[in-house]
C-alpha cells in the first residue's frame, strides 16, 4: 500500500451540452465600462471534430477528442473590437434540500438534492455516481457567491429518508439510506467532509438546507478565446506596398490592387496651384466607397 | 499563447472569401473592403460575413490521489453482494426455484432481509436460506415472460437484482463451444490424431494478472556469463603440487571451491558455485546459474485504489541511519555493552561510574 497521485492532462471529449460560452465585447482596449456580456448557445456554435479514415477511429462516430470547432456567428461579431469568449463547464444551479447522514453510517455526511429542483436539461446527470467529480460552490442568502470555496462530489446515489429513534425516545431524526432507484432524492458525499484528527469537532462546511448552490462539471478546463476584429493587419501593408497599382492619367484615379487583383483602394490624385499656376500641393485623396469599377485591373491590362 | 487562452485576429485579409464582387460591364470585379465595410455592408447594415470559424483545443486535467494497494479487498461487486439464480424442469415447467446466492459470509450483510418478487403479482416472498436451499413458486399455466426480482434490505439501503424468465420452462439448447473433431477409423480403433477439427483455441487470450508471472517467459535459473579476473590462487594448496584437480579447498569449514580440470588450453575450477575457465592467453571467463530471479520475483500486480484507507492517517515515524552506541574509546578500554553487565564488578566498571555502586558497609 502506498499513497500515490496519478494525474494526466487528456484531450477533453466534453459534449457541447455541458459547456457554457460567455462573450464579452469591447470596441477598444481603452479602460471602459462599456462592455457587453452575453451568453452564446454552445450547442449551436461548438462542434467536436470526429474521427475519420485518416485519423483512425470510427469514422464520423468517434469523437476525435480535444479539438473543437467554434463558430462565431456573424450577427454577434458585427463590429470591430475585441471579443473575449469565456468557455467554461456548464453550471447547474439548484438548492440543497437537506444536509444529512446515512442511517447505517452516521459519520458519512452529505447533501441531499431534490432532482425536481434541477433544471430539466441537467437532470440526466443526477443518477447514481453521475455527479462524481463535479464541483459544488455555494451562494450566500443575498445571492452573492462565497468566494474561494468549493467542495468536490465524491459519490452520488439515490436515497430515501428514514426516521431513526435517538437516545431520547421522544426525539426523532431523519436520516437517509441508499435505494436502487425510484427516488427523487440523491445523496451527495463531498470532499472534504470529515473533521481533521487534530480538531474532531471542526466539521467542514458542506452547505446548509435551502442554500443555493452551483454544481459544475469538471469535464474540461475553462479557456478563453480572444478574437480581435481589426481593420487592417500586416498583410494590408504588404498589399499597399507590393500590390499592383494603376494611375489613370486622364482622370487622376490611382488604384491599388490586392494580391488577387481586387480593387483595394482608389484615390484621386490632383494638384493645387495658385493664381500664377505655381504648384502648391500634390494631393492624394481617398475615394472611399466611390469606386470606379472601370479601373479594374483586368480591363486595364488586357 | 498561453495554454488556456487562444487569440485570433480577424481582418479582411483572412476572410478574403467574403469580399464583394461587382459586375462591371459583364466583368466581375472584386472589391476589397476594409473590415468596417465587411461587417456593415450587408442588407440593412448587417455583416457581409456568413460566420467565422476557429478551432480550439479543450483539455481536461485529472488528478487522482489516494492509497493504492495491489489488492483492494474492500470492494465487492454488486452481483456478489446481492444475486440469485433460478431453475426449473421440463417435468414441471411452471414451477421455478430461486436460490439466493448473495454473499452470506460478509459481516456487513448480516442484517439483510431478502424478499423475492416473482413478477406475477403474487405477494413478495421472504427467502431466509442461501443456496443450495431454494424456494419455489408455481406460475399460471400460460406462456408468458416474468421478471423475478430479489430485494435485499439492510441498514445500508435496498438493493435489487432482476432477471427475466420465460414460462413454461423449455430445455436450453446447449451450444458446444469446443467445436467438433473428426477421427479416422483404423481397424476397429480411432487414429489418435484427428483428421480435422473445426475449432482452434489460440490460448493466447489469457489476460489475467495472475498469469503474468515470470516463469511463463523465463526459464530459471538461467546462465549468467562474462569475463573476469582469475581467482585460481584462491584454490592454492600448501605444499606441492600447488594446484590439484579434484581436491576441494575448505574455508571456514565449508567447501570454498575445487579445480575440475587442468589441460594445456585452460584450467577449469569452481569457487562458491561459480565456474571459472582460465585460458592460456590470460583470459578468464565465468559461468553462473542465476539465483536472484525466480518465478516469485516478477509478478505483475494491478494497482487499485483503496478508498477505505483515504481517511487513514499514519502515525509519524522517524527513520534514521544514525546510531549512537557506547563502545570502545581507546585500545585499552574494555568493551562492554549494557546487556553484558551481569555482575557487581561489571556494574562498577561500566561506563566510568555509570552505575552508582556504593559499599554500604564502608559507608556505615
Amino acid at each position: 500500500m502506498a499513497i500515490g497521485s496519478y494525474g494526466t492532462i487528456r484531450p477533453s471529449d466534453v459534449s457541447p451540452a455541458d459547456v457554457d460560452i460567455i462573450m464579452n465585447y469591447t470596441p477598444t482596449r481603452d479602460v471602459t465600462d462599456q462592455f457587453v456580456l452575453t451568453k452564446l448557445d454552445a450547442q449551436t456554435i461548438l462542434r467536436p471534430y470526429f474521427a475519420n479514415s485518416e485519423t483512425g477511429g470510427n469514422d464520423g462516430v468517434e469523437v476525435l477528442g480535444g479539438l473543437y470547432n467554434l463558430t462565431l456567428p456573424a450577427n454577434q461579431f458585427n463590429a470591430l473590437g475585441i471579443y473575449t469568449l469565456y468557455i467554461r463547464p456548464a453550471e447547474i444551479r439548484t438548492v440543497i434540500s437537506d444536509c444529512g447522514v446515512l442511517s447505517a453510517l452516521p459519520n458519512v455526511k452529505g447533501i441531499i438534492i431534490d432532482i425536481s429542483d434541477v433544471p430539466t436539461q441537467y437532470q440526466n446527470k443526477f443518477v447514481p455516481q453521475g455527479l462524481v467529480g463535479f464541483r459544488v460552490e455555494y451562494l450566500n442568502p443575498d445571492g452573492s457567491k462565497i468566494p474561494n470555496f468549493f467542495r468536490v462530489v465524491t459519490s452520488s446515489f439515490f436515497c430515501e429518508p428514514v426516521t431513526t429513534n435517538e437516545v431520547n425516545v421522544t426525539q426523532k431524526a431523519v436520516r437517509y439510506r441508499y435505494v436502487d432507484g425510484d427516488s427523487n432524492l440523491i445523496f451527495l458525499t463531498l470532499s472534504p467532509s470529515s473533521s481533521p484528527t487534530n480538531k474532531p469537532n471542526a466539521t467542514p462546511f458542506i452547505g446548509q438546507p435551502d442554500q443555493d448552490i452551483i454544481i459544475t462539471n469538471t469535464f474540461f478546463n475553462p479557456v478563453s478565446v480572444e478574437i480581435e476584429m481589426v481593420e487592417y493587419d500586416i498583410s494590408s501593408l504588404a498589399i499597399a506596398l507590393y500590390g499592383n497599382q494603376t494611375k489613370s492619367i486622364d482622370d487622376g484615379i490611382y488604384t491599388i490592387y490586392d494580391s488577387n487583383d481586387n480593387i483595394y483602394r482608389q484615390y484621386n490624385l490632383y494638384e493645387i496651384r495658385d493664381q500664377f499656376n505655381a504648384l502648391l500641393y500634390e494631393v492624394r485623396q481617398s475615394r472611399g466607397n466611390n469606386i470606379d469599377f472601370s479601373k479594374n485591373f483586368t480591363n486595364i491590362t488586357s | 499563447m498561453s495554454q488556456d487562452t487562444y487569440r485570433f485576429i480577424v481582418s479582411p485579409e483572412n476572410i478574403k472569401g467574403d469580399l464583394s464582387v461587382v459586375n462591371y460591364s459583364g466583368t466581375p470585379v472584386g472589391v476589397y473592403s476594409a473590415m468596417t465595410q465587411v461587417v456593415s455592408s450587408g442588407p440593412n447594415g448587417t455583416s457581409l460575413l456568413t460566420n467565422l470559424s476557429v478551432p480550439i483545443l479543450l483539455r481536461q486535467t485529472a488528478v487522482d490521489v489516494g492509497y493504492y494497494s495491489p489488492f483492494d479487498g474492500a470492494v465487492l461487486q454488486k452481483d456478489v453482494v446481492t444475486n440469485f439464480i433460478f431453475s426449473s424442469t421440463t417435468s414441471n415447467p411452471y414451477v421455478w426455484n430461486v436460490y439466493n446466492t448473495s454473499d452470506e459470509f460478509q459481516k456487513f450483510l448480516e442484517l439483510s432481509v431478502y424478499r423475492v418478487d416473482w413478477g406475477d403479482g403474487s405477494p413478495k416472498q421472504t427467502i431466509t436460506g442461501y443456496t443450495p436451499n431454494s424456494i419455489s413458486h408455481t406460475y399460471p399455466t400460460a406462456t408468458k415472460q416474468y421478471t423475478i426480482t430479489l430485494e435485499q434490505t439492510n441498514p445500508w439501503g435496498i438493493t435489487k437484482v432482476s432477471k427475466t424468465i420465460n414460462v413454461p420452462f423449455t430445455d436450453v439448447v446447449v451450444y458446444n463451444p469446443n467445436g467438433q473433431a473428426f477421427f479416422a477409423p483404423s481397424t476397429g480403433n480411432w487414429i489418435g490424431t484427428p483428421v480435422s477439427y473445426d475449432y482452434i483455441f489460440s490460448g493466447d487470450a489469457v489476460n489475467e494478472v495472475s498469469a503474468q508471472t515470470s516463469n511463463n517467459y523465463v526459464t530459471v535459473p538461467f546462465t549468467v556469463s562474462g569475463n573476469t579476473k582469475s581467482r585460481i590462487n584462491e584454490l592454492a594448496l600448501y605444499g606441492s603440487p600447488k594446484f590439484q584437480v579434484g581436491v576441494p579447498v575448505i574455508s571456514y569449514g565449508q567447501i570454498w571451491g575445487a579445480i575440475s580440470d587442468i589441460n594445456p588450453v585452460y584450467t577449469a575450477y569452481t569457487i562458491t558455485g561459480v565456474h571459472y575457465y582460465d585460458y592460456n592467453d590470460g583470459t578468464t571467463i565465468f559461468f553462473q546459474q542465476s539465483s536472484g530471479l525466480t518465478s516469485n520475483n516478477l509478478t505483475a500486480q494491478p494497482i487499485t485504489k483503496d478508498e477505505v484507507l483515504l481517511k487513514v492517517i499514519d502515525q509519524a515515524q522517524v527513520q534514521t541511519n544514525v546510531f549512537v552506541e557506547r563502545g570502545k574509546n581507546s585500545a585499552y578500554e574494555r568493551v562492554m555493552r549494557l546487556g553484558e553487565v551481569d555482575n557487581l564488578g561489571d556494574m562498577i566498571n561500566y561506563g566510568y561510574g555509570f552505575f552508582n555502586v556504593v559499599n554500604k558497609e564502608r559507608t556505615n
